[in-house]
C-alpha cells in the first residue's frame, strides 16, 4: 500500500467503525432490541474489515516515485 | 497501516473500542426509562404461627394485585421480584425476612394479580412477633442486559396475629 | 512458525540499553494496570471490585462467564442485595441473594460479635445456603462480604472462565503477550 493508500485505509478503517457504532445504535433504539444493536455492529465491523484488510488496488493509485537506481559505486 | 497485520490490529481494537463505547450508552439510556408500577399487597390469613426451636415461624398468606410492567425496558433481562416483612424487636433494630420471590422475564409475568402462600417461612431470631406491627414490602431487582442494577419497593403495613396459632385462620 | 523467528531474531539484534528500555516499557504498562486496579479498589471500597460469576446458582439473570461490579461502601445492607462473599477457609467467591437479615439492637450487640445476622440463597437454588456454611454456622457476617453487586457486564469474564478451566493457555498468552511487547518497535 502506498502513502496515501495508507492515509485513506486509516480514515477509511475509524469512520466506518463509528458510523456503524451510531447506525446500530440508533436502530436498536428505534426498534427497542439489544439483538439487532449488536447484530447491525457486528456486520459493520465486518464490512470495515472486508474495505480495510486485504490489499485493494485504489489504495495503490499514487505509487511511491523512488529514485532512479545510481549506477556509481561509491 | 502498512501490513495486513497491522491492519488487522487497528480494526480490532477501534472496534474493541467501539463495543465499550456502545456499551457504555447503553447503560446510560436507562436513566431516562421512567418506570410506573402498581401494587397493592395484604396479609390474607394464616396458615400456622408457632414457636420452633425457640424462634417464632409463620406461614402466612398474602393478596397481592400488582403491575410492574413498566419497569421493563429494552436493557432488562429480568425482574426479580420478592415480599420481605420488615419489622423491629427488642433485640435486633431491624429485621428483614423474604417470604416469596418471582423470577418474571417478561411483561406478561409481571402482572401478578392472586391471592398465595408465602414461599418461605417467616422465622424471626427469637420469639417477639405475637402482636408485632410489621411492614409488607413488595421489592423488586432489575436485572439489565447491560449496566447497573435497580432496586425499587412498595411498603404496606400490617399486624401479626397477637397469639400463636395453627388452624389456618382467615385474618 | 514465522513469527517466533522474527521475534527471536528481533531480540538478537537489539543492544542491551534496547533491550533494558523495552523491559522497563513492559515494567510501566503493568504498573499502571496495578494502579488503576488499586484506585477502583479504594473507590468501591471492595478487596475485588470487578468480580467474574463462576457458578449458575443465579440464573436466569446471571450466567457463568459475566462480569459484576461491586461496592461496599456505607449504604445500608437490605434484603434482596446481591452480596458477593467468601465463607472461611474457601476462597472462590460465592454470588447469591441475601433472604433474611437481622440487625442487632444496642441492647444485644456484644462488641466481640457481628452486628447483622445473614442468610443467603442463589435464585436458581432451591434451598437456602446454611448447606454451604461451616457445620453449626447458621449465619454469615458483613465481614464476610466482598461487596454488593451494583452493576453488570455479560460474557466480558468469559477469557477467566477459560482460562481456570485450561490453565496452561494462562501461561502461553502471558509469555507470547510479553515477548511481542518486548520486541515491538514501539
Amino acid at each position: 500500500m502506498d502513502l496515501k493508500g495508507q492515509q485513506l485505509c486509516e480514515a477509511l478503517a475509524t469512520y466506518l467503525i463509528l458510523f456503524s457504532a451510531i447506525v446500530a445504535f440508533l436502530f436498536g433504539i428505534g426498534t427497542q432490541s439489544l439483538r439487532n444493536l449488536f447484530c447491525v455492529y457486528g456486520a459493520g465491523v465486518g464490512l470495515t474489515c472486508l474495505v480495510i484488510i486485504p490489499n485493494w488496488p485504489f489504495y495503490n493509485r499514487n505509487p511511491m516515485k523512488w529514485l532512479p537506481r545510481s549506477l556509481k559505486k561509491d | 497501516m502498512h501490513s495486513a497485520t497491522y491492519r488487522l490490529n487497528a480494526v480490532a481494537t477501534m472496534a474493541f473500542t467501539g463495543l465499550l463505547a456502545l456499551c457504555l450508552a447503553v447503560s446510560v439510556t436507562e436513566l431516562a426509562h421512567k418506570a410506573n408500577p402498581e401494587a397493592s399487597l395484604k396479609m390474607h390469613g394464616v396458615h400456622h404461627f408457632k414457636p420452633l426451636g425457640g424462634n417464632d415461624e409463620a406461614v402466612l398468606s398474602f393478596q397481592m394485585k400488582g403491575d410492574l410492567s413498566s419497569c421493563f425496558s429494552w436493557n432488562t433481562k429480568q425482574l426479580f421480584a420478592y415480599i420481605k416483612i420488615v419489622y423491629e424487636t427488642e433485640r435486633h433494630v431491624r429485621n428483614e425476612v423474604t417470604v416469596w420471590d418471582k423470577v418474571m422475564t417478561s411483561t406478561e409475568e409481571a402482572r401478578i394479580e392472586e391471592a398465595f402462600l408465602s414461599k418461605y417461612a417467616l422465622v424471626d431470631n427469637g420469639s417477639d412477633l405475637r402482636g408485632r406491627d410489621v411492614n409488607l414490602t413488595l421489592a423488586w431487582n432489575v436485572m439489565p442486559y447491560i449496566g447497573a442494577l435497580y432496586f425499587g419497593e412498595k411498603v404496606f403495613a400490617a399486624k401479626m396475629p397477637s397469639e400463636y396459632m395453627s388452624d389456618g385462620r382467615q385474618g | 512458525m514465522g513469527i517466533f523467528k522474527e521475534i527471536v531474531d528481533e531480540l538478537r539484534g537489539m543492544s542491551v540499553r534496547q533491550l533494558v528500555s523495552q523491559v522497563l516499557s513492559l515494567g510501566l504498562i503493568v504498573s499502571s494496570a496495578f494502579m488503576i486496579w488499586k484506585c477502583l479498589i479504594l473507590a468501591t471500597g471492595s478487596e475485588s471490585p470487578v468480580v467474574v460469576v463462576l457458578s449458575g446458582s443465579m440464573e436466569p439473570g446471571f450466567y457463568r462467564g459475566d462480569i459484576l461490579f461491586l461496592y461496599n461502601g456505607r449504604k445500608e445492607i437490605s434484603t434482596g442485595d446481591i452480596p458477593v462473599f467468601n465463607l472461611p477457609g474457601r476462597d472462590i467467591p460465592i454470588v447469591h441473594r441475601i433472604l433474611r437479615l437481622h440487625e442487632k439492637s444496642e441492647a444485644s450487640f456484644d462488641p466481640e460479635g457481628a452486628r447483622v445476622d445473614i442468610l443467603t440463597k442463589g435464585d436458581n437454588n432451591y434451598k437456602d445456603d446454611r448447606v454451604l456454611y461451616d457445620p453449626g454456622q447458621l449465619w454469615i457476617h458483613e465481614d464476610n462480604l466482598l461487596g454488593r453487586a451494583v452493576g453488570y457486564l455479560p460474557y466480558a469474564g468469559m477469557a477467566t472462565i477459560i482460562m481456570n478451566d485450561y490453565p496452561a493457555i494462562k501461561f502461553l498468552l502471558i509469555g507470547f503477550l510479553g515477548l511481542l511487547v518486548v520486541t515491538s518497535k514501539d
